[in-house]
């Protein structure tokens, strides 16, 4: 069953490869269909899910038994919000694109090719496959950014290859690693998070840990290497960026929980502080470096940078073992999960915003615009809320996600919490800037004309936001759903 | 005298000699028909390959001449397989040519050389493998006379050659000299008492092969000589004898003893070799230079299997499954050049508009060469590093890891501009490519998702002495 949903975009690839390029309404259909279906499929495994089961809907299939390798997948409360976000936000972002009319085939087929692979990252419980999905991510995105993207996209595709390439190889050498000190070799997630081959530490685990390390920080992005990030996102395609910010960027966060994290804790222990402090530094850097910048998306670029360096602070801190105890550490974890999750639905809605705004005026330069709630009412109502949601407003999802990493963290490493409050009053002051800057003041006539929202932009936008509501008024059900595998990941990491 | 034991090898001799007679008695106009023949003959030598490799016990031939085991097998199938796509690439460029059968005739020649190379057990067989892939691949670069870059490239070609063959024999006297013996099983017993004749002699024939092979420093002929000849030539030429003798290197590095150093000396020629083919491939134009200076990383790739073939159970098949990925990768790279009948990267530009498989083809053959999951070079890859890990070679998959991203910047500006930009010229090439750039295309995704059991088989088999 899981196969299935994770191939269904694939199909839809398929189809959509073997349908006549000029028949545009139908190609769109066809790929919207997919991805719908594909959504429901995965509404039906969630629902069908048994919270606190541990993994589900595992399958397992031997696949190069000369390398230990097999094809197993699987979903627990970590990975299965990860791909229902990752579902729905395709799902959005096609929606999104109805007004594409360049290589429109290509363009579905792309969507559709990437949507598997990313998928295919949160449900691999073998690092093989893992590996092989994380690297099918980039050629995706490199060609949807290169084809779709705007004038420096060519530039800012190869740098993106390059750079998270560097990551995938590091990734990798840290999968060589993991599979060579394990005893029977195997690489697969469930059997080597038991095994923990390198609890004896040494530089193997020292080598493992920072190969990893590099891998899924390039990823994420913390700074330092993080400088990818805002080229691409200002060169992509709006439905591109919303996915490299909603989903690609969480295959790193991701990494850190499932990997990093269960299967190195000795190690991770030993330089938890840096974790930390590199979360930290991600929270404060990103978020100054986001008030410098006049071009939408790169300001939301760099919010991302912030976002993400909680969620790498509140798994470093839980990662901490020397001091803290489980409930803090189930409390960060909790938090992290759900801010991936939260940071999703709210930079994808974002960043789908900014292509609206980019629809009418081909531009994305902050200082042209002013007065825009004149003509653009919903749309500046939309973008308000989004940007409330981004900078934590109590009631919506972010705020129940930063809460809990705040508070967990607080327990563990106080310090880092109370440095990283301040990303909270920047990102804060920023986007109510950044509102005030292109909504209100004296509206530019070449503007006036401009439509507001159209229907295929609310039907995109709309869902995402009244979910990123709905978790901030009754954040139970998603809590309780992470839980089931935060809980038992907490309990394992012990001093 | 067991003559099955090399059967392929006397399928192919009957057939070349039956090739270059049939073809003094064909009419001009049908000179087409030892193509035909060459097909069959190479056919019928990978039946017989293909059938030790399932059933033959590995055995010395000839008082221990002769490995006929797993490994000379299964290099022997990519051998006589990637001449059949060089046969079928060649009947369209060759057809009605002045001196059409003698064509397939050395080509059958230089690829028995590559055979008798991968088997060779004795350094006398080593150099009579080595001298006649030589002798039968000068012509086949200079086949058209007129043309003044093939001119060029077999000189540097031949010039080389004769340089680097002198090596050899020199390399290979003075093993003889120190362990009073032609045959590898016997050099286990070389003390490393005379360093420098040990040392002169080891460096003297890696060298030497290292012609063959494509690895630094006997590099230098390898993009003129792409260049210069007929696209199915150097698709032979990148193929045929680098992995022949890189099987030679393999089975006479794992004859010597480990004292000698050597896993140190082939562990600097890997290093060497990778990162100079990928940096002077950055800035290649010509498609077919780009894919020469590819070759020579990926030997610096292969290279590494051969470092760690005692110290990792897992290195032979590492080495064999890349030979594979390799050859089908490289064989289909160069059939887009046939079937697009262009070779500078701007004149593919746009190529995806009017020929998408082709491009679908060559980025699958390039990006396998870089390694990308699942594709068949990933494997490859993945098996290669793990084994140089295990054998304790930290930094050497450090560098190729990052020489793997490098790659990536010159197989994408391939890529790129047949995706990315409008068309320019009308692809002239040939059918034939077409189909056979479709194969090495497929065969990169396939081996690479199905036939994973393929490395399983690479575990099982054996690499004499």
């Amino acid at each position: 069953m899981l196969t299935v949903a994770l191939f269904l975009p694939l199909l839809g690839m398929l189809a959509v490869l073997a349908m006549p390029g000029e028949r545009r309404m139908l190609l769109r259909n066809v790929a919207l269909g997919a991805a719908g279906l594909t959504f429901a499929v995965w509404v039906g495994l969630w629902l069908g899910f048994d919270v606190g089961a541990g993994y589900q809907y595992r399958s397992s299939v031997p696949w190069i038994p000369a390398l230990g390798i097999g094809y197993a997948v699987g979903v627990d409360g970590i990975s299965l919000p990860l791909a229902l976000l990752t579902a729905l936000l395709f799902l959005a972002s096609l929606v999104a694109s109805w007004e594409e009319n360049d290589r429109v085939k290509e363009y579905y087929a792309w969507f559709l090719f990437l949507e598997t692979a990313c998928l295919g990252v949160f449900v691999a419980l073998d690092l093989f496959l893992f590996y092989i999905f994380w690297d099918l991510t980039l050629v995706g995105m490199y060609f949807i950014i290169a084809l779709w993207g705007h004038t420096g996209a060519q530039a800012a595709a190869l740098k993106f290859f390059l750079y998270t390439l560097v990551g995938s190889l590091a990734l990798l050498l840290g999968v060589i690693v993991l599979y060579l000190t394990s005893e029977p070799r195997t690489l697969d997630i469930v059997e080597l998070t038991a095994q923990r081959p390198l609890a004896a530490g040494g530089w193997t685990a020292t080598l493992a840990f920072f190969a990893l390390l590099l891998g899924f920080g390039i990823k994420t992005p913390l700074v330092p290497v993080h400088t990818w990030l805002p080229p691409a996102h200002a060169e992509a395609p709006a439905a591109g960026s919303a996915i490299l910010a909603g989903v690609l960027l969480k295959m790193g966060t991701y990494g850190f929980v499932r990997i990093l994290l269960p299967i190195l804790p000795e190690t991770f222990a030993q330089y938890a502080w840096l974790v930390v402090l590199l979360g930290v530094v991600s929270v404060i850097y990103g978020a100054l470096v986001a008030l410098a910048q006049t071009d939408l998306k790169r300001l939301i670029a760099y919010t991302s940078i912030n976002h993400m360096g909680y969620v790498i602070m509140a798994v470093g801190a839980v990662g901490w073992l020397a001091r803290g105890d489980t409930a803090a550490r189930t409390l960060a974890l909790n938090g992290a999960v759900l801010q991936m999750v939260s940071h999703g639905l709210i930079t994808g809605s974002l960043f789908l915003l900014a292509g609206v705004l980019w629809r009418r005026a081909q531009d994305f330069d902050i200082d042209h615009f002013g007065g825009l709630s004149k003509p653009m009412p919903r749309y500046a109502g939309t973008f308000a809320f989004a940007a409330f949601a981004s900078l934590g407003l109590p009631g919506l999802s972010g705020f129940v996600a930063e809460f809990q990493i705040f508070v967990g963290t607080f327990g563990i490493s106080p310090w880092a919490a109370a440095l990283a409050l301040m990303g909270i009053v920047i990102t804060a002051g920023l986007f109510l800037w950044t509102l005030q800057r292109v909504f209100l003041g004296p509206l530019d006539e070449r503007h006036a004309h401009f439509d507001d929202l159209r229907g295929y932009e609310q039907v995109a936008l709309w869902p995402l936001l009244a979910l990123v509501l709905f978790i901030g008024l009754y954040p139970g059900w998603i809590i309780t759903l992470i839980e089931g595998a935060t809980g038992v990941l907490a309990a394992r990491l012990v001093p | 005298m067991r003559l099955d034991l090399i059967l392929p090898l006397l399928v192919v001799l009957v057939g070349a000699i039956g090739t270059l007679v049939v073809g003094i008695f064909l009419p001009r106009a049908r000179q087409t028909i030892s193509a035909w023949l060459a097909g069959a003959v190479l056919v019928t030598a990978a039946v017989c390959a293909g059938l030790q490799l399932a059933f033959l016990v590995p055995q010395f031939a000839f008082d221990g001449s002769f490995a006929a085991d797993g490994a000379t097998a299964w290099v022997q199938l990519v051998v006589l397989a990637s001449a059949l796509a060089c046969v079928v690439l060649a009947v369209p460029v060759f057809r009605n040519d002045a001196r059409e059968a003698e064509f397939y005739a050395l080509l059958l020649f230089a690829t028995l050389g590559a055979l008798v190379l991968a088997g060779a057990a004795d350094v006398m067989e080593m150099l009579l493998g080595v001298l006649l892939t030589s002798v039968g691949s000068y012509p086949l670069v200079v086949y058209r006379r007129a043309d003044r870059l093939a001119l060029e490239a077999v000189l540097k070609y031949y010039l080389l050659g004769a340089l680097a063959n002198l090596a050899l024999i020199l390399g290979l006297v003075l093993l003889y000299a120190l362990s009073a013996s032609t045959l590898l099983s016997d050099f286990g017993g070389l003390a490393p008492t005379n360093t420098v004749a040990v040392a002169l002699a080891l460096a003297l024939t890696l060298a030497g092969l290292g012609f063959k092979a494509g690895y630094v420093p006997t590099h230098y002929w390898i993009p003129d000589v792409y260049q210069g000849a007929t696209v199915p030539v150097a698709a032979l030429l990148s193929v045929i004898p680098k992995v022949a003798a890189l099987l030679a290197v393999a089975r006479l590095c794992q004859a010597l003893p480990e004292q000698l150093g050597w896993p140190a000396l082939t562990a600097g020629l890997a290093a060497v070799t990778m990162t100079w083919g990928n940096l002077a491939a950055f800035r290649q134009n010509d498609i077919r230079r780009l894919l020469g200076y590819s070759s020579i990383s990926q030997a610096g790739y292969l290279l590494m299997g051969v470092t760690a073939l005692t110290d990792s159970p897992l290195a032979l098949a590492a080495l064999l499954y890349h030979f594979v990925a390799y050859a089908a990768a490289n064989i289909g790279a160069f059939a887009v050049l046939a079937a697009s009948g262009h070779h500078t990267i701007a004149a593919h530009a746009g190529l995806v508009r009017q020929r998408p498989w082709l491009v679908f083809a060559m980025a699958v053959c390039l990006l396998s060469f870089m390694g990308l999951p699942p594709l068949a070079g990933f494997v490859g890859k993945f098996a290669l590093f793990t084994a140089a890990l295990q054998a304790g070679w930290v930094w050497l998959v450090v560098l190729a890891l990052i020489n793997t991203v490098l790659s990536l910047y010159y197989y994408l500006r391939v890529i790129g501009p047949m995706v990315l930009q409008p068309p320019r010229h009308e692809p002239v090439g040939s059918g034939q490519g077409t189909v056979i750039a479709l194969l090495g295309g497929g065969l990169s995704l396939a081996l690479g998702l199905g036939a994973y059991g393929l490395l399983g088989v690479g575990k099982t088999l054996t690499l004499l002495p």
